[in-house]
């Protein structure tokens, strides 16, 4: 009796451990979404150029293994507006990354419905491509040297900046430096947290697990601001008018298409597309359809020509 | 394997500093919250074995609602729902916005304290009617003989319990992270959004849980023992 | 002193008293003078330790009176832990605070009811752990002491309140025959002192020594009554004659 309690008691420590990893590492196999097979968002770019032909691959190229196995698995977030949200109608994805996912899969010589969706929350991202649980990751993933040492990215494909978010009446924080000795919600370990220890040193830091339980904390009057990159919080300050942004960019936050390592043609192919996404208007209608209606956002070749060329 | 334990090594020593931090994070939200449920939970057991109808009642939803939702839920409530509440005020609004380290400690202790309860209950149970009527006859009044008398035998019965209980406040102390404490886990977690070591990070902090669990688990058969051999 | 001329220390007047529909006292009426002691014998079951429970209302009753020292036990504005600290209690199972040692079982009760300062609890207690015989085991705890040695400790807890009155059920029936001498020895050596004591006991040996009465119970009601010769010898209820027998070809 006594030495069954005994061991039960360190399986359940044990157990606990190994269900955090896993969860760390979400082994979950469900969230697997395809795309509609009607066109979804207004994209006009031109037809895939003859040269995407699947048959124009080299023979063991990683694009030409991605257009034989007929399907492009691509984690996207599902709760960023403007960049990848789930539709609750039609239950997909839709967004700016969504957008560029669903070109990739074209220019590979694929259908609509054969790019599909997987959704990849922060944390999720690495492990997932690492894993081959996806071919790609586009996620509002910020291109950084801790995760260059991990996985590939390609060219930067957006540019973000951290920003601050506070309640419209608050007049005391205008800039970053303004956060010194106010209490700050940001996510748990991730970039922008570091961000707000570097440039606001004395800032009290809350940190939570996503973003809306830091707008909620703001609303509630438990923090004074909420901080990360503009186009998170853009999202937040457009379906909430009692919020605002303010300090414009005070970092710069490139965006990157994630790749597994050891695959340096697909980095080159996707380089190649974004590259061709930019000059033939593709990349400016994304932006506009997704981007355009968002209060302090530059017009799309502004905002274009600002993307670094390389990571 | 090499490579992993070495990894665990060189993981350790670059980050100790902060994983200690997370260790003392849990150590102090648990052995704190545990005393104050200790004194709830044995207050609540004196009400439950009590005569008064409408008190036993009432102590009962108590232990059954908190032993019977989870955790995650009375954390997240406690930090995220209470000040949407707009309680009819008795105080200033802002007693009902707690730091993330509060609503841990009021949200462990009311969990426990339920467990508690229920252990320091099973405890005064089973303490012979025939010690109550010896100190009754004595003339000590109801209230010094549960505090002198019963008490304190319940206590003893009930330590096996309680260290299971305790080392079950060790493990569930992680859920804090989600209400924004930095503890041993989230700790780790944070380390290895920055550098993937995912598994020798989530290792560490296993056999950090470990130390504080293991313990009590061996100290928990012990007592048992113990207490089976005085019956 | 003579106990016969000495007012009453506790009196019985018509006390019923049922469990659900089990009358278990039916009309009860005695009176135990100041210094005497009674002993009660009778079947199992004939409500014994219920009337003694009585006494310190660790029962209550139904109809009828139980008076102790002038003060009715079980009127309502009486102070019932005032009460009970005047009379003592022994229990067959010796009932010691096993979490307490023998010196902290005795001062108990002196210092929490009576506010009794520690160190004349603490006296009276060591003098009574003399007079029962094992001053030596002031700090031992309970579980570490023989059953007769226990159930010393558990009189000289109830002396240590300084009771006017003195109750005893079966205090002996729980012990090895070997120690049944050591505690009925100091209960006789009690009686001779003048504590006014009410026992129930088939110890025929004390009851003969050291009774003044012996009272014998059956179906809740007083059978028979006398000094103990009489009872003994020339029981006139032939329930008495019945129940003697049968005890003493035990
Ligand atoms: N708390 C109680 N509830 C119900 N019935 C009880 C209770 N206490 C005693 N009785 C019943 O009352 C009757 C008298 O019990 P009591 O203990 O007074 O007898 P006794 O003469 O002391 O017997 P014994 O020699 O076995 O100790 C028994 O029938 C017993 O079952
Ligand atoms: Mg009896």
């Amino acid at each position: 009796m006594l030495k069954y309690h005994r061991i039960g008691l360190l399986l359940v420590a044990l157990l606990a451990v190994f269900a955090f990893a896993a969860v760390a590492c979400g082994d979950d196999d469900d969230n697997a979404k395809t795309t509609p097979t009607a066109a979804a968002a207004a994209t006009t770019a031109p037809a895939a150029s003859p040269t995407a032909r699947a048959t124009a691959f080299p023979a063991d190229s990683t694009m030409a293994k991605i257009a034989a196995k007929g399907s492009l698995i691509v984690g996207v977030k599902f709760d960023q507006p403007g960049f990848g949200l789930l539709d609750p109608k039609t239950s997909k994805p839709d967004g700016f990354d969504v957008q560029i996912a669903k070109e990739i899969g074209k220019a590979l010589g694929l259908q609509e419905s054969q790019v599909q969706f997987v959704e990849s929350v922060s944390a999720n991202r690495i492990p997932y491509l690492m894993t081959d649980k996806v071919d790609l990751v586009i996620a509002t993933m910020t291109i950084n040297a801790d995760r260059k040492t991990q996985i590939d990215f390609s060219r930067p494909y957006y540019l973000a900046g951290q920003s601050i978010l506070v309640k419209k009446e608050n007049t005391t924080i205008t800039k970053v430096d303004d956060l010194n000795g106010k209490k700050v919600c940001s996510v748990s370990g991730s970039t922008s947290e570091t961000n707000i220890k570097t440039k606001a040193p004395t800032a009290q830091l809350l940190s939570l697990a996503d973003y809306s339980s830091c707008v909620s904390s703001l609303k509630d009057g438990r923090v004074d601001a909420v901080s990360t990159d503009d186009i998170i919080l853009a999202g937040f300050a457009a379906a909430d008018p009692s919020l605002k942004l303010v300090g414009g960019q005070f970092t710069q936050e490139p965006y990157g298409i994630g790749v597994k390592k050891g695959k340096d043609d697909l980095v080159k192919f996707i380089d190649a597309q974004l590259d061709r996404m930019f000059k033939d208007g593709t990349w400016d209608n994304i932006y506009t359809t997704y981007l355009g209606k968002v209060e302090g956002l530059p017009k799309p070749a502004d905002a274009r020509a600002k993307l670094p060329a390389t990571n | 394997m090499i490579d992993f334990l070495r990894e665990l090594v060189n993981q350790s020593q670059l980050y100790y500093p902060e994983l200690l931090r997370g260790y003392r994070t849990t150590v102090i939200l648990s052995v704190l919250s545990f005393t104050l449920a200790m004194v709830l939970g044995g207050v609540v057991a004196l009400i439950r074995t009590s005569e008064s109808r409408p008190l036993r009642f009432l102590s009962g939803i108590y232990v059954e609602f908190f032993r019977n939702t989870p955790l995650l839920m009375q954390l997240v409530f406690l930090f995220f729902g209470l000040p949407k509440l707009n309680l009819p005020l008795i105080g200033r609004p802002d007693w009902f916005l707690l730091s993330p380290f509060k609503a841990g400690l009021v949200g462990l202790t009311l969990y426990t304290g339920a467990y508690t309860a229920e252990a320091l209950r099973s405890g005064l149970l089973s303490v012979d009617k025939g010690q109550t009527e010896a100190a009754r006859s004595l003339g000590l009044n109801y209230v010094q003989t549960r505090i002198y008398v019963v008490a304190p035998q319940a206590l003893r019965i009930s330590v096996p319990l309680l260290t299971s209980i305790l080392s079950a406040l060790f493990r569930n102390s992680a859920l804090v992270s989600a209400i924004g404490v930095t503890e041993l886990l989230q700790t780790a977690e944070n380390i290895q959004e920055r550098n993937f070591q995912t598994f020798p990070l989530l290792t560490i902090a296993g056999i950090l849980y470990l130390t504080l669990t293991l313990p009590l688990a061996y100290a928990s058969a012990r007592l048992e023992r113990r207490v089976a051999r005085a019956h | 002193m003579n106990p016969k001329d000495s007012a009453p220390a506790v009196e019985f007047r018509d006390v019923h008293k049922h469990f659900g529909k089990n009358e278990v006292l039916r009309g009860i009426s005695n009176s135990v003078r100041q210094g005497e002691t009674v002993v009660i014998i009778g079947p199992s079951g004939s409500g014994k330790s219920t009337l003694l429970r009585t006494v310190n209302r660790l029962e209550a009753i139904d109809a009828g009176e139980v008076v102790v020292d002038g003060i009715s036990v079980h009127q309502k504005g009486t102070d019932v832990n005032q009460l009970r600290s005047h009379v003592g209690m022994v229990q067959q199972s010796f009932n010691l605070f096993p979490q307490m040692t023998v010196l902290q079982n005795l001062t108990l009760g002196p210092r929490k009811v009576k506010n009794e300062s520690r160190t004349v609890a603490e006296d009276r207690a060591h003098r009574l752990l003399e007079r029962v015989g094992i001053p030596e085991k002031a700090a031992a705890y309970p579980s570490h002491l023989s059953g007769g040695q226990q159930q010393r400790v558990a009189i000289a807890r109830a002396l240590a309140m300084e009771p006017a009155v003195m109750l005893f059920d079966e205090p002996t029936s729980a012990l090895d025959p070997e120690m049944i001498k050591e505690v009925l020895d100091v209960m006789r050596d009690l009686a001779q002192e003048g504590m006014t004591m009410l026992v129930v006991s088939h110890e025929m040996g004390f009851a003969r020594e050291a009774a003044d009465r012996v009272l014998f119970m059956a179906d809740g009601v007083i059978e028979e009554e006398g000094p103990p010769a009489d009872v003994f010898e020339r029981p006139k209820s032939e329930r008495t004659q019945r129940f003697l027998s049968r005890i003493i070809s035990h």
